[in-house]
């Protein structure tokens, strides 16, 4: 009877070693975002990614400082030791400037808009390939929650999915997972927008006889109770009418490259914030009148 | 608690500060200085280093640790860290017993043949488990391969290092043997 002397030690750790995949993924089943254990694992990434973010952003500086002052050095050897300073003090003055003027727009837009809206740096990427986040450095202690609509002056960027207390990540429209409503800004149809690859999304759902081209604007269309109503998400790069098919195929661009994004802006309340206004509500209006004037 | 075991803690310890460090240092910093090639996933080319040269029960249970961790670094479930690091593991450390080949040679190649791996079965369990499978994104997929093999070569010599420097492996080996021969006489 050999082949009942098993190691019945080894079985077990056997057992354990496969059971605990398994186990993870009956766990999938369950919401379990805030269970105890996860608080000090999340406290330590987060810490780690604020430290290099700050290490960063002091190493980019002294490297645009070192690039200038090379630049400068080669185009005018002639020059004094006072002039390269001065240059490199112009180009300094120019850069502060140029942030000056970003941070003005991003202050005029927060002003401006009715949105209640928190202001928020990004601090980090994600792991893998295989998914679209960004960490910001804003979490539920600055009254932010799972399912806020995450933006930049331009266009609409993603929303927050997991926050923790001091940081938060942000489902990029462009990861597989994130799904927003649509709307196509010139004929009014409505789609849902689903991520594809780090650089582009489909647009899902718009039907076959609609006059959809590319370079088309599209827009939040508010349903989903994310994003205001109107604010811009994408433009339409390619556009495939198939035969056996009730809707279009549609490849989307976002407006907003989030890989270069380094400030943004967290919604926390839309305040029936409405970016489409009244002349193009009213030009809707007058397209539906017109649609059942055809049907009677 | 003997010296011996308060290393080998210690050196566990070292290494998980060491992993979360590489995570952070892959998410926040480069990104910010370096924005034409991916960063090098140094926590998998940590994790194939403790595949060839760290003992095999203890570093999978380990394994199933640092794969939490990443969870927090990223959107990416547990299902498919764990279900993607064990086969990356089991394939990485049945090729390192099958070939004759030592330092930092095998180790470039062995992080190779991980770095695809986990690739590959990261694509093919996505399209199983998850209810939203990920795209095949062949050139991402190959130039993350192709960076991972650049830099585990460096990585190697600092590993070993680190590796060595907190706890030599054959002291382990020496130690339990050791501990085995007593409980034999006893």
């Amino acid at each position: 009877m050999n082949f009942l002397n098993f190691n019945l030690k080894k079985a077990f750790i056997l057992l354990v070693i496969i059971s605990l995949p398994l186990i993870s993924i009956n766990m999938e089943q369950k919401t379990v975002s805030n269970l105890w254990f996860n608080k000090p694992f999340s406290f330590l990434a987060q810490s780690v990614q604020n430290i290099f973010h700050g290490l960063s952003q002091g190493v980019r500086a002294t490297t645009a400082e070192y690039i200038n002052i090379i630049n400068v050095k080669t185009k005018n050897r002639d020059l004094q030791k006072e002039n390269d300073e001065l240059k490199t003090r112009l180009n300094l003055f120019a850069e502060s400037q140029n942030e000056l003027e970003r941070l003005r727009t991003l202050l005029d837009f927060q002003k401006n808009t009715k949105m209640d809206l928190i202001p928020a740096q990004v601090i980090g990427r994600d792991l893998v390939t295989d998914h679209n986040t960004i960490t910001i450095n804003k979490g539920t202690d600055h009254g932010l929650k799972s399912g806020q609509a995450v933006l930049t002056v331009s266009g609409a960027v993603g929303y927050i999915f997991k926050p923790s207390a001091k940081s938060s990540h942000v489902m990029l429209i462009t990861d597989r997972y994130s799904v927003v409503d649509a709307l196509i800004q010139k004929t009014r149809a409505h789609g849902l927008i689903e991520g594809k690859t780090k650089e582009s999304c489909v647009l899902q759902y718009v039907e076959r006889t609609e006059d959809v081209k590319d370079g088309d604007l599209i827009v939040t269309g508010g349903l989903d109770n994310i994003f205001p109503k109107g604010f811009p998400l994408a433009v339409i790069t390619n556009v495939e009418r198939k035969t056996k098919n009730a809707s279009l195929q549609i490849e989307v661009k976002p407006v907003v490259d989030a890989n270069k994004v380094e400030e943004v802006f967290v919604v926390k309340s839309t305040a029936s914030e409405d970016f489409l206004g009244e002349s193009a509500q009213t030009e809707v209006k007058k397209e539906d009148e017109k649609k059942t004037a055809k049907n009677e | 608690m003997n010296n011996t075991r308060l290393r080998f803690y210690f050196k566990i310890l070292a290494f998980t500060v060491l992993f979360f460090i590489s995570c952070g240092f892959q998410t926040s910093f480069w990104p910010n200085i370096i924005t034409f090639i991916p960063s090098p996933q140094i926590w998998l080319i940590m994790i194939i280093f403790m595949t060839i040269s760290w003992r095999p029960l203890f570093t999978i249970f380990y394994l199933y640790f640092l794969g939490y961790c990443l969870t927090r670094f990223s959107e990416i479930p547990l299902k498919m860290v764990w279900s993607t690091l064990i086969v990356t593991y089991s394939v990485v450390w049945f090729v390192k017993n099958r070939i004759q080949l030592t330092g930092a040679f095998s180790f470039v190649v062995l992080t190779l043949l991980g770095s695809t791996v986990f690739e590959i079965t990261y694509y093919n369990f996505s399209d199983f488990l998850e209810v939203t499978p990920t795209s095949f994104m062949f050139i991402d997929r190959a130039l993350q391969i192709l960076v991972n093999f650049i830099f585990s070569y460096p990585l190697y010599f600092v590993l070993n290092k680190f590796n060595t420097l907190l706890f030599d492996e054959n002291e382990w080996k020496r130690s339990t043997t050791d501990h085995h021969h007593e409980m034999q006489h006893e």
